[in-house]
């Protein structure tokens, strides 16, 4: 590369991360004033057992650390993973099942549509009641929440296909399995990491809102214990931790996502 | 020689019928236009000959054959070039013979040659998005070659393009037909890119298509843009369009 491209990369780079940090500033400022806010509104108020600061969260999320990430984030992360990769296996399963078999979409997709309706975190209780305080109620709820979400941003990526493209592979010679792997696969991809992106969130949610039902272990457990015991400020500590990893785990994705679809614009 | 004898085509689920008792007969090796106002069943046309729709009555046969029967004697090329954006340039090249599972080095090297062919030796591994529309449609018709067939289907391959670019590939396209030992039938509505690439033109006449009426093009194999300016050639336009008035106002 010669010294001028150099210097030009440098400065496109330069700019590059100037307008990413100027992009992200309003939200940083926003974010720190209402963390001024809430520290000033808990002093004020002068009742750590309604609102407890964001330090003293904080401190209560240092001083219960070993049994924070010890036990009870390893136990909420056993659901996730579990929960999680089945949910997208069996939704990605009945995409492909409905793309496959036209009148398989018929008779599902409206159902599925239909027990959207339905809030899964007011049927949890249910679960409780068939499969008792134990890590498979646990994971059923998180599968619930998210297998309608990956299921249908599934089918409609390989709905979106343009029937040019099929007309035109099968003018190649093409079969069903080929247009399949070859041109459906590929197109539904970003669709897969949209429902991926969604899914993050709602199986921690799901997780923490089934160990609030009733479990031994993790962080939806942890802060409901706190909260029989008037701990404001230790109920809301594991929950930073599960933002904090929901957070951690989109960026993740978000890297993956970028090399996966590399022909993205 | 490719032959359409007595065809007979309405959509599945319309009542208009888009040919009826239609009968054409093109000889190999020529570059042949068909042209006719939209909805007059050109694309319908390369459907039938493509085997992606098929006649009620009649029957289309190349050399004698009937089109069912017939493996890879075609080779399409759409109005929008379709590259897969997942794909290098390369793998689009080679997609029609990766769906025939022909062995992967073969395949290569064919793209490659026909990428030279078309002009864009050196754009094998970028990706359609870093392409302008006339590389895209260069790219297109590369894959359009490398399906083999010796019938080349081109469905207004140009249409999308603005004028300078759709100029400059009238002539990149005529000049490569004149190496090609190919056929090339060339779906058209504008009568000038008719006129200069074809040797014949096609337009197909009725509603639905009964027939059609053709036309020489008296220009020969090597020609230029300032040949369309010829008093005879000029004629042939106007002969042409008031045809195509005609048919638009029945």
């Amino acid at each position: 590369m010669t010294r001028a491209g150099y210097k030009q990369d440098r400065a496109a780079a330069e700019r590059k991360t100037y307008s990413t940090v100027t992009r992200q500033m309003p939200g940083v400022i926003f974010l720190c004033m209402l963390l001024i806010l809430w520290q000033v509104l808990s002093q004020a108020i002068g009742k750590p057992y309604l609102l407890p600061s964001p330090l003293s969260v904080l401190e209560s999320l240092w001083e219960n650390r070993r049994e924070i990430f010890l036990v009870h984030l390893p136990a909420t992360m056993e659901v996730v993973a579990i929960g999680g990769v089945l949910a997208v296996l069996s939704g990605s399963l009945f995409a492909i099942l409905m793309d496959w078999f036209p009148w398989l979409k018929r008779a599902l997709y409206p159902i599925l549509t239909w027990t959207q309706t339905i809030p899964v975190m007011c049927i949890a209780p249910a679960f409780v009641l068939w499969f008792g305080y134990t890590v498979k109620m646990r994971v059923i709820v998180v599968i619930l929440v998210n297998f309608f979400t990956v299921t249908v941003n599934l089918y409609d990526g390989f709905a979106s296909v343009r029937p040019e493209r099929i007309e035109l592979m099968r003018t190649y010679g093409a079969d069903r399995l080929q247009i399949f792997s070859m041109l459906k696969m590929p197109t539904a991809l970003p669709y897969f990491f949209t429902a991926l992106r969604i899914s993050i969130p709602w199986s921690v949610i799901g997780a923490a809102v089934a160990e609030w039902l009733g479990a031994q272990n993790g962080l939806g457990t942890y802060s409901r214990s706190c909260m029989m015991n008037l701990d404001a400020a230790g109920l809301l500590a594991p929950l930073l931790v599960l933002t904090a990893f929901a957070l951690l785990m989109n960026a993740l994705l978000g890297m993956i996502e970028r090399r996966v679809l590399y022909w993205q614009e | 020689m490719l032959c359409f004898e007595h065809v007979s085509f309405t959509y599945p689920g319309s009542e208009d019928a888009i040919f009826r008792d239609f009968s054409l007969r093109a000889e190999k090796g020529g570059f042949i236009s068909v042209i006719g106002e939209s909805g007059s069943g050109k694309t319908t046309l390369f459907r039938l000959l493509n085997g992606l729709e098929q006649p009620q009555e009649g029957s289309i046969t190349i050399d004698g054959t009937p089109i069912p029967e017939k493996k890879n004697f075609a080779s399409y090329m759409p109005q929008q070039d379709l590259l897969f954006p997942w794909l290098s340039v390369e793998q689009n090249v080679m997609l029609p013979m990766t769906i025939r599972k022909q062995p992967k080095e073969l395949c290569r090297k064919k793209a490659l040659e026909m990428l030279k062919k078309v002009g864009l030796a050196g754009w094998e591994k970028r990706y359609p998005r870093e392409l302008s529309g006339g590389m895209r449609q260069r790219v297109s018709f590369a894959r359009t070659l490398c399906a083999g067939g010796e019938l080349l289907l081109l469905d207004e391959p140009f249409s999308a393009l603005d004028s300078i670019t759709r100029i400059s590939l009238q002539e990149w396209l005529r000049d490569q037909w004149n190496h090609l030992e190919k056929t090339i039938l060339f779906i058209t509505h504008d009568v000038e890119e008719a006129v200069f690439l074809s040797e014949k033109i096609l337009v197909l006449t009725g509603r639905p298509v009964t027939g059609l009426t053709e036309f020489e093009v008296p220009l020969p194999r090597e020609r230029t843009r300032e040949m369309l300016l010829r008093p005879d050639i000029a004629e042939l336009k106007e002969q042409l369009i008031a045809l195509l008035r005609s048919e638009a106002t029945e």
